[in-house]
């Protein structure tokens, strides 16, 4: 278990409440500061008084879905780094009308290795454009 | 000109495949929570693994031994991941009303499943097809159960070998088959149900005596 070189900090927002918290603490152990929330609106409200440098984003929420979080994110906090999380990408892009190369997403069971790969990768116009 | 039995054939076609959309839907839902559970499941294992690893937790053999354990659980989690996610594909495909069919997905993930059947009744199925295959524009329920249905006869009875899922392109037409060793003429694989499916596809059917293969030609989409 190693961390990054520096404190990023990570907010994680997944309506499994032990999902998210459970993956917030693997985060913290390998140094990043990381939070868990299972409501956009939650998620949200954190955003205002402390901006996330990445954040882990389930497209199924209840109240505000993933995609309204994520524009409004990214009015809230330019250049802020999403990265989905879903079960099912195909199915849920398709309901949110979501180009699937627009942005970098990880399928759940999530592979750490991958993750993290995916946290410390520089978000889109400094050097990636839409991973996977 | 249709008859009133052909009629009355393709109105419990249509109600079999409302079902089995039906069944799709339901399994997909099943899935979806499934998957949610197992991914909790595998970073509650990681994060045991995580804190048995951290520094100053000591390295004792009980410790050791509980680290192999939470990796081999780990490995298995990731093996039902998977299959949680072809079985996943699979409901939503056979869920979907309209659409096309991508064969090489659609054809893997049916193989997937097959192959499980067949391993039960000591036997196998082989793909005999490459990956740079067609989209066909058909219905995906109907679709992929013709396929089942020809993949399941084809192993009700025994084969002397491998029994072989086929996809051929001639000319303007895209094909799905299946050949079964030693049985000439595939006798039986195509009952009246995978008759009325064909039908309904728009395809037509490709079977001789000399032959243990039978072929179902598609129109590919233009």
């Amino acid at each position: 278990v190693s961390g990054p070189a520096t404190r990023r900090r990570v907010v994680i927002v997944d309506d499994e409440r032990e999902f998210a918290a459970t993956l917030a603490r693997r985060l913290e152990l390998r140094g990043y500061e990381a939070t868990a929330f299972t409501t956009a609106e939650e998620a949200l409200a954190a955003a205002g008084s402390a901006p996330p440098d990445v954040v882990l984003l389930d497209l199924r929420l209840p109240g505000m879905s993933g995609m309204e979080l994520l524009m409004t994110l990214r009015q809230l906090v330019p250049g802020v780094r999403v990265v989905l999380l879903t079960g099912h990408l195909d199915h849920e892009a398709r309901i949110e009308g979501l180009r699937l190369d627009s942005f970098p997403y990880l399928m759940k069971p999530v592979v750490m290795d991958q993750l993290l790969a995916k946290l410390e990768a520089e978000p889109p116009g400094r050097g990636e454009a839409g991973d996977r | 000109v249709t008859t009133a039995g052909q009629n009355g054939a393709a109105a419990a076609e249509e109600l079999r495949l409302l079902e089995l959309q039906f069944v799709g839907e339901v399994l997909a839902v099943f899935v979806h929570e499934t998957n949610n559970r197992l991914a909790t499941l595998q970073e509650t294992v990681g994060l045991l693994g995580d804190v048995m690893n951290a520094p100053g937790a000591g390295k004792t053999t009980g410790l050791r031994e509980s680290l192999r354990v939470a990796a081999g659980l780990e490995g298995q989690i990731a093996l039902l991941a998977e299959l949680v996610r072809q079985l996943d594909a699979f409901a939503r495909r056979v869920a979907s009303p309209a659409g096309g069919v991508e064969l090489p997905a659609a054809l893997a993930e049916l193989l997937d499943l097959t192959s499980r059947l067949a391993r039960q009744k000591g036997t196998r199925v082989e793909r005999d097809f490459d990956g740079r295959l067609p989209a066909l524009a058909v219905e995906p329920a109907a679709f992929l159960l013709l396929c089942f249905r020809l993949l399941a006869r084809a192993l009700e009875a025994p084969p002397q070998g491998t029994v072989r899922l086929l996809v051929r392109g001639r000319g303007p037409e895209s094909g799905v088959g299946v050949a079964v060793p030693g049985r000439a003429g595939a006798v039986g694989l195509v009952d009246e149900t995978a008759r009325g499916l064909v039908r309904r596809l728009g395809g037509r059917i490709e079977e001789g005596q000399a032959t243990d293969t039978v072929m179902i030609w598609f129109p590919s989409p233009t």
